[in-house]
């Protein structure tokens, strides 16, 4: 089984590291995005209070209680759905949407997504705005993991 | 239809279930979808087919997930369309699908109970009250009615109706808990059930009610640690999943007791067991509310929601609204903000009026209101509006319907503490009644005086109810009458006439200071205004004699200090002096007093030589208390009207039409009585009644005969067949005496006659559209006049011969006929003239003189026809 808090952990100093650094914006948007990733599968585990995929749910007062939690793959949303306490909390921010679309797709909507992005040429263009994004997404799981236990 | 609902549909159109839809805050888009359009398509070109409609429904593209089957392989993405449709169990929940476009799937259950929701946005407006009165009002019109405590965290419905049989031990919410948290096997049964017993004693959770078998309730739990430990645990996410425990419940309770309807008391506001009951059980509901704004957000809000998701129609229930012109502008002031409109919409509220029964009432179903509640229970019979009487009466099985009638007698002596709220007509008189200047209220024997008297003596709550505010500040107490057996009856007052003449004294007197022993022995205030005016003699021999406890006998030793008080000039003095001072007392607290007298008739000998001169005293003291300007003390005099006619006192003519009350009974309070007791004798006929022309006392008080001919019309039909006569007009005429009058007691009789010929009679001919038969009624007619007859028999005893040989005139006659009637029969007991034999025949209301141009001088009046067996002259009005 992974450790995906480790693996949060890691990803993240992974992303954080490599941000300032020109030219690297791609592999840190890329990173960013597979923390947010194990992120989320850790609350979701941790939400269905099961200690691997395809277990059903043990969360009594849960929507799911009783279905088999599946892995949601790179769906940020997905997995944000399958715990639908936080995700209740979640459609309610705007802000935090707002940039979660912004981790999802860092080069815009009609780019690639955070998994795809890693097929790119280097972009040479900064993101400033994604670093904000990527603290406010944080720092918002952050705040919010009480629901989860 | 809302943005999201119209974006769900276009992308159906496209995407058909292959896309899972929702939007957060300010109309941003949350969106997967997984199909083949998007093969070979670049990014962009995806949201190209997406965003339009996103921005067409008027919302924000958001998160925009779009892959191809193979990519959302690859990438581990699913989605979940088998949910497309799905029941909402909780407000948030309800919320939500609406918000992601989707409808509510209602699972249809096998078994046929209608369940009904009864919710409040806010509590105290009575809601379970109405849920009891209706599961009354239903049960008692032949359905088999659960109601249901869904008001989990503050149940009460087993304490408004509590198991008689064995104490509440568990419930509802120990029932489901146990279903959905223990481990269940054939090695491991469940241990809670709706039925069952042990050792004869009840073990299931659900219990008939006392009074009505066909009622069940089913209680939330005996609260305490253990029912709120299992309700904390309790998922109300999968009650409903499923083999879930509420539809084992729902099954169970129609295997064992085959319900047609659910009542369910549910939660106030927005929680999630409210929600659940609303929005995941209600075929039908009703929202209890007080008319005013602070609850009209709410109630729009959850009554759009259940037309939005589930397409119900929640009817809405204004209670409790004040009386008069404030709840009318109250109900109007609210309706825009409840989307009704003015008037005219067919789906107005119902109304409940505020009413001290409801609200002061702690035994179900409170009778007097049932009717208000009537709209509620039609409109879950399907009855719309009123309903054809034949139709009812067609489907109920009549000749219970019959038998259950149940006519009690209206008479003050046996009308029991518990009817008399039924029972007791207000006629138009008894607001005069209330009125201060009104001191001698007159009546013929049958007319409702005792009544009167017994309501304000010994049904003060009632009195008050009736009074709306006049009797505040005002205290009452029976100077004389059978309230109190310490009173001086009969033949003590003989005596008593004995001791006033020998002491040269008079009645005024006497009546003065028994006034005063009254006061002493009701009102402990009196005491200390004696003692302060330094009233000693008076106050120690009241002491002595006439404690305040109560003395129970009327013994020798009270008449001789009674008589002395009269007799003795300075205690009379002392009297009068304390009256006065009493009154003094009185005007600084703002308050009065009023002094019953009843039962004169009976205590002062009739005939007798100082008959007069008591009466008189009576009055004199009355009339001398107002001169002295003592008006914070008011007397009220019952009296007999012959014997009121017949006194003479000084000052009579101050006794106005002003000063007195003449009681009568007219057409519209017959009408009502009669009404009345057809309904406070039969439960079966009440609910039946209730479902043709509901009437709640307070309409009925204000109806007018036309409603009232109508509202009657199912005990004794409309009209008579053929013929536009009716029916009640009839009745009225043959039960009215020449002056006009009519007795209830008479409309007793006639019922109970005419009930008991109706259970004889043939049934195969019976009529549809009523109870009693015009066959029926006839001899009931018959009965009452019997009665009548043998009444004024007993009460004019001197007129024994002659009402005997009656019979030889007819019904219509010439003067000269009584006259010789007349000589055969009492000319000789008396001295009295033939002139005032025939007036006190009028006084009686036995006869009536016709005008002139008639061809006979007199008419026998309609209710001593029959009875005294006279022959009805062609011509007359039958």
């Amino acid at each position: 089984m992974e450790d995906y808090h480790g693996a949060f952990r890691a990803r993240k100093q992974d992303a954080v590291a490599l941000l300032p650094l020109q030219g690297h914006n791609v592999a840190a948007f890329h990173l960013g995005g597979i923390a947010v990733e194990c992120r989320l599968k850790a609350l979701l585990l941790l939400y269905h209070r099961i200690q691997d995929w395809d277990r059903p749910s043990q969360r009594r007062k849960d929507a799911m209680f009783n279905q088999e939690v599946k892995n949601p793959g790179h769906s940020l949303m997905t997995a944000l759905k399958r715990m639908p306490f936080l995700y209740k909390r979640a459609k309610l921010d705007h802000n935090f949407l707002k940039h979660l679309q912004k981790i999802i797709h860092p080069f815009g909507a009609t780019s690639a997504d955070y998994i795809s992005i890693r097929y790119l040429p280097q972009a040479t263009l900064r993101q400033n705005d994604w670093q904000q994004s990527f603290d406010y997404v944080c720092g918002w799981l952050k705040k919010n993991e009480g629901v989860a236990l | 239809m809302i943005p999201v609902e119209k974006l769900h549909q276009a992308l159906e159109q496209t995407f058909s279930r292959q896309f899972e839809l929702d939007t957060g805050a300010d109309g941003f888009v949350l969106l997967t979808i997984i199909s083949d359009n998007f093969q070979s398509f670049s990014k962009s070109e995806r949201l190209q087919q997406v965003e339009p409609l996103i921005h067409k429904a008027g919302l924000i593209p958001g998160i925009l997930e779009l892959y191809t089957p193979e990519e959302a392989k690859k990438e581990g993405i699913s989605i979940q369309t088998a949910q497309n449709e799905r029941i909402p169990v909780s407000w948030q929940d309800a919320v939500d699908l609406l918000s992601s476009g989707k409808r509510t799937l209602l699972k249809k259950p096998i078994h046929p109970i209608k369940r009904v929701v009864f919710y409040s946005y806010k509590g105290g407006v009575g809601r379970t009250t109405a849920l009891i009165q209706t599961a009354f009002q239903l049960a008692r019109a032949g359905k088999r009615v659960a109601v249901v405590d869904m008001d989990v965290e503050a149940p009460a419905l087993h304490t408004l109706l509590p198991p008689v049989d064995t104490p509440l031990q568990e419930g509802l919410i120990d029932y489901l808990w146990e279903r959905q948290t223990c481990f269940l096997n054939e090695q491991h049964p469940a241990k809670i059930h709706l039925s069952g017993s042990d050792q004869g004693k009840r073990t299931g959770i659900v219990y008939p009610c006392t009074n009505e078998r066909n009622l069940f309730i089913i209680p939330a739990g005996q609260i305490g640690q253990r029912y709120l430990q299992r309700l904390s645990v309790l998922s109300t996410a999968q009650l409903f999943n499923a083999d879930d425990p509420w539809y084992q419940f729902e099954q169970e309770l129609w295997d064992q007791f085959q319900p047609d309807i659910m009542l369910i008391d549910a939660r106030t506001g927005l929680n999630e067991w409210g929600g659940l009951s609303l929005l995941q059980l209600a075929d039908e509901a009703f929202i209890t509310l007080y008319p005013s704004k602070q609850n009209t957000e709410g109630v729009s809000f959850v009554q759009e929601l259940l037309k939005e998701l589930n397409g119900i129609e929640a009817k809405l229930i204004l209670s409790p609204v004040p009386e008069g012109i404030i709840g009318r502008e109250l109900v109007e002031r609210i309706k825009p903000f409840l989307g009704i409109k003015k008037h005219g919409d067919k789906d107005q509220p119902i109304q409940i009026p505020y009413h001290p029964n409801i609200a002061g009432n702690d035994t179900f179903p409170i009778e007097t209101a049932l009717p208000y509640y009537a709209g509620i229970a039609n409109s879950l019979l399907e009855v719309s509006g009123v309903e054809k009487t034949e139709t009812l009466v067609g489907q109920s099985d009549r000749l219970a319907l019959v038998k259950s009638l149940f006519f009690p007698e209206p008479d003050a002596a046996s009308i029991l503490d518990v009817d008399f709220d039924a029972l007791f007509q207000k006629t138009d008189d008894f607001e005069r009644c209330l009125d201060d200047a009104v001191w001698v209220i007159r009546g013929r024997k049958g007319t409702g005086k005792s009544t009167l008297y017994k309501l304000f003596t010994q049904h003060r709550e009632n009195a008050e109810k009736r009074s709306k505010g006049r009797l505040e500040n005002i205290d009452i107490l029976s100077a004389h009458g059978n309230k109190d057996t310490f009173r001086p009856t009969a033949d003590i007052f003989a005596q008593i006439q004995k001791k006033l003449h020998k002491g040269q004294t008079d009645w005024l007197s006497f009546w003065r200071a028994y006034a005063v022993l009254r006061i002493y022995r009701s009102c402990p205030q009196f005491s200390e205004i004696l003692k302060k005016e330094k009233l000693d003699p008076l106050l120690s021999r009241l002491k002595s004699s006439f404690k305040e406890s109560p003395d129970t006998i009327w013994a020798l030793k009270h008449t001789n200090k009674l008589t002395e008080f009269a007799v003795d000039s300075n205690l009379n003095a002392s009297c009068r002096d304390a009256l006065s001072y009493f009154n003094q007392y009185l005007q600084t607290k703002n308050q009065k007093i009023w002094l019953f007298y009843d039962d004169l008739d009976q205590d002062i000998q009739e005939d007798s030589h100082w008959q007069q001169e008591a009466l008189g005293g009576l009055m004199r003291l009355v009339y001398d208390t107002n001169n002295q300007d003592l008006y914070q003390i008011r007397f009220k005099i019952f009296l007999r009207e012959d014997i009121w006619r017949a006194l003479v006192f000084t000052n009579k003519s101050h006794f106005g039409d002003a000063r007195t009350l003449t009681l009568q009974w007219k057409k519209t309070d017959f009408f009502r009585l009669a009404y009345r007791l057809a309904m406070s004798g039969s439960s079966t006929f009440k609910t039946l009644s209730n479902r043709i022309l509901p009437l709640a006392e307070k309409d009925l008080d204000e109806a007018d005969e036309e409603t009232l001919r109508q509202a009657l019309a199912l005990l004794w039909g409309l009209t008579e067949k053929k013929k536009n006569a009716y029916i009640a007009q009839w009745v009225y005429t043959r039960l009215t005496d020449a002056s006009g009058n009519t007795y209830p007691r008479s409309l007793t009789i006639l019922l109970q006659k005419a009930r008991a010929v109706e259970l004889k009679a043939n049934q195969t001919n019976a009529p549809t559209d009523r109870l009693l038969r015009w066959s029926a009624l006839t001899k009931g007619l018959t009965a009452a006049s019997e009665e009548r007859c043998n009444a004024i028999k007993n009460e004019y005893v001197e007129l024994t011969e002659f009402f005997n040989c009656i019979g030889e005139i007819s019904s219509l006659f010439m003067t000269k006929d009584l006259e010789i009637l007349w000589g055969k029969t009492v000319k000789g007991e008396s001295n009295q003239s033939f002139d005032s034999f025939v007036k006190k025949l009028e006084n009686i209301g036995l006869i009536e003189k016709k005008k002139n141009s008639s061809k006979f001088d007199y008419a026998v009046a309609n209710l001593y026809i029959d009875g005294f067996g006279i022959k009805r002259k062609q011509g007359q009005r039958k």
